[in-house]
């Protein structure tokens, strides 16, 4: 009974929290209703959020139990919120249950994917992922321990402590108290491959509107070079069906992805001006992506700055070419 | 400027060894520059020449980790867009299955036939540790706290599983010397030296294939064994 408790717990904390999160950003901030999207992009607004409370704690090497209070305060602060302003009425509460159980059916493939990259694929183990997180819970500090020797750091690693994705999974076992193990190999892939699919989805749409067959096609190739690592001894990088837990695994494959398909609408929309979008929104949704990248990997903002830069000088062109092409004379 | 060439080319290398060989990026990308017809579309592939163009430089190239930076470019999006949209096009059954079949083939060949099936198998426990190392670690777990020397595979996994003892290892250094023990299992003096300099007492050896017994027992004794790897403490009189 206890182990379903905190099952039910850790569930809660990487699936339905990011979805609260995202109705909210969805119904509040951008003001757009809610999709397949909601789910990706409140995952990285948790994400975002655990990135702007874990790194201050970090560096003033505050402990563990004391970041967990703070994120404990967040989701239940959050959770009253999405009470108080989502959850209000009939019609609300059955979009939301409409998007849970109508298309429940499209669901089975992944749940199954997921199912079987847990029970027959062996983790990737060159990875500290696991080693740092016992480290932290057995000192009850954050990166202020060699997570192998147990020797204690003069300085927190800089380049640890602004990538703290592994604090997320410890400050998980503070809350419900399972196996670090089980939480990080067994429960997170329910939690982040989910996000991965979806981002490849969101694609899909994207590239092949009002065209599901080349969807369909899009996603089985996508699937296949993704199995591809699984019997490959290189392609560490696109490992996210062995070790979806990983920073740099999740920043190649679902991260950065997302942060292209955002420069890539950005592109599209802003070249066009037909959606009512504005620049201050994907200003928004692109800072925190590149929150969410840097929580992932010490490059990830980096990584997210050079995608971002790619994005503005094709819009910078294209709107030059529109300019030139409406009225020639002007060069 | 032949320097510069071979650093790009190594980068190249050491980028497809993480993700995806860019031969077939570029394959990629040049079929989309011929094909596209969606205007809108192809700003998807300015995106990546444009990140080619800022990371295949030689202002950058041979400095260390560089190529890492090609990860921000989407190989899997781009590849199987490129995959699908000739799937779309193509209205023949047999030509599909066809093109399917040849696209697996130009998959594997771009993985240079280094395969495994390491990682496909049924998990042996909720933990996802090898059994071996859990019993590992009962055995290594009866000595108190120690610190020990093992071989990666099995060490990491020990750590996994059991917080208490430490393990030589986590940094380049301590990893050069597991390295260096791992291609030296016979060279028991310098196994020992190496316990010495990190005051470890207990050290996991793995057997032979002839299963005979890996170090000296004037400096070591044996404690235990499983089914790979033998258990040896440091004698007490050598420490």
């Amino acid at each position: 009974m206890l182990d379903i408790i905190k099952i039910i717990i850790i569930f809660y904390m990487i699936l339905v929290f990011p979805f609260l999160l995202g109705t909210l950003w969805q119904k509040y901030i951008v003001k757009r209703h809610l999709g397949i999207g909601t789910l990706v992009q409140g995952w990285l607004c948790m994400m975002a959020l655990f990135y702007c409370e874990s790194v201050p704690m970090i560096l003033f090497r505050r402990s563990l139990s004391e970041l967990k209070n703070i994120w404990l305060i967040t989701t239940v602060v959050i959770t009253i919120l999405f009470l108080l302003l989502c959850f209000g009425t009939r019609k609300q509460r059955r979009n939301m249950m409409n998007l849970f159980f109508k298309k429940w059916k499209c669901a089975v493939i992944p749940v199954l994917l997921i199912l079987c990259s847990i029970l027959f694929l062996q983790p990737v183990r060159e990875d500290d992922t696991l080693e740092i997180v016992m480290d932290a819970i057995a000192s009850d500090t954050m990166y202020q321990h060699q997570p192998y020797t147990g020797e204690r750091y003069e300085e927190v690693p800089q380049e640890q402590a602004f990538a703290p994705l592994e604090m997320y999974y410890a400050v998980l076992f503070e809350v419900a108290n399972a196996n670090p193990a089980i939480i990080v190999r067994i429960l997170i892939p329910f939690g982040f491959l989910p996000i991965c699919i979806i981002t490849y989805v969101l694609w899909a749409r994207r590239l092949f509107p009002k065209n599901p067959q080349g969807q369909r096609w899009f996603l089985i190739f996508a699937g296949i070079i993704s199995l591809f690592p699984i019997v490959s001894t290189d392609m560490g990088l696109l490992r996210i069906w062995q070790s979806c837990w990983k920073g740099d695994v999740l920043l190649a494959t679902t991260v950065l992805p997302l942060m292209c398909s955002y420069v890539y609408l950005m592109i599209r929309e802003l070249s066009q001006q037909y959606s009512g979008r504005t620049c201050g929104e994907y200003a928004l949704k692109l800072l925190v992506a590149s929150l969410t990248a840097q929580l992932m990997d010490a490059k990830g903002m980096l990584y997210s700055c050079m995608i971002i830069i790619s994005g503005v000088l094709i819009l910078v062109v294209r709107r030059w070419q529109k300019k030139y092409a409406a009225n020639p004379k002007c060069n | 400027m032949l320097q510069i060439l071979n650093a790009i080319r190594e980068s190249n290398g050491a980028y497809s060894d993480l993700g995806i060989n860019l031969a077939l990026l570029w394959v990629g990308i040049i079929y989309l520059y011929i094909r596209e017809e969606n205007r809108q579309r192809r700003s998807f592939m300015y995106v990546v020449l444009d990140l080619m163009f800022l990371l295949l430089n030689p202002f950058t190239a041979g400095n260390g980790n560089y190529y890492r930076m090609v990860a921000i470019i989407p190989t899997v999006t781009l590849l199987a867009y490129v995959m699908a949209k000739t799937m779309v096009k193509e209205s023949k059954k047999t030509n599909r299955v066809i093109l399917v079949a040849g696209f697996l083939v130009i998959l594997l060949i771009s993985l240079n036939f280094r395969f495994t099936t390491g990682n496909i198998g049924v998990i042996e426990n909720k933990y996802k540790v090898s059994d071996e190392a859990q019993e590992l670690q009962q055995i290594v777990s009866e000595l108190g706290d120690v610190y020990v020397i093992a071989p990666r595979e099995i060490g990491e996994q020990l750590r996994e599983y059991d917080v208490s003892f430490r393990i030589l290892g986590g940094d380049e250094e301590k990893w050069g010397v597991i390295n260096d023990i791992s291609q030296n299992w016979s060279d028991s003096e310098k196994i020992k030296n190496y316990a010495d300099i990190y005051d470890a007492k207990c050290i996991v050896c793995p057997k032979d294939e002839d299963g005979s017994q890996g170090l000296d027992p004037e400096s070591f004794s044996l404690i235990a064994q499983t089914e790979n790897y033998w258990v040896y403490v440091l004698n007490e009189e050598e420490k």
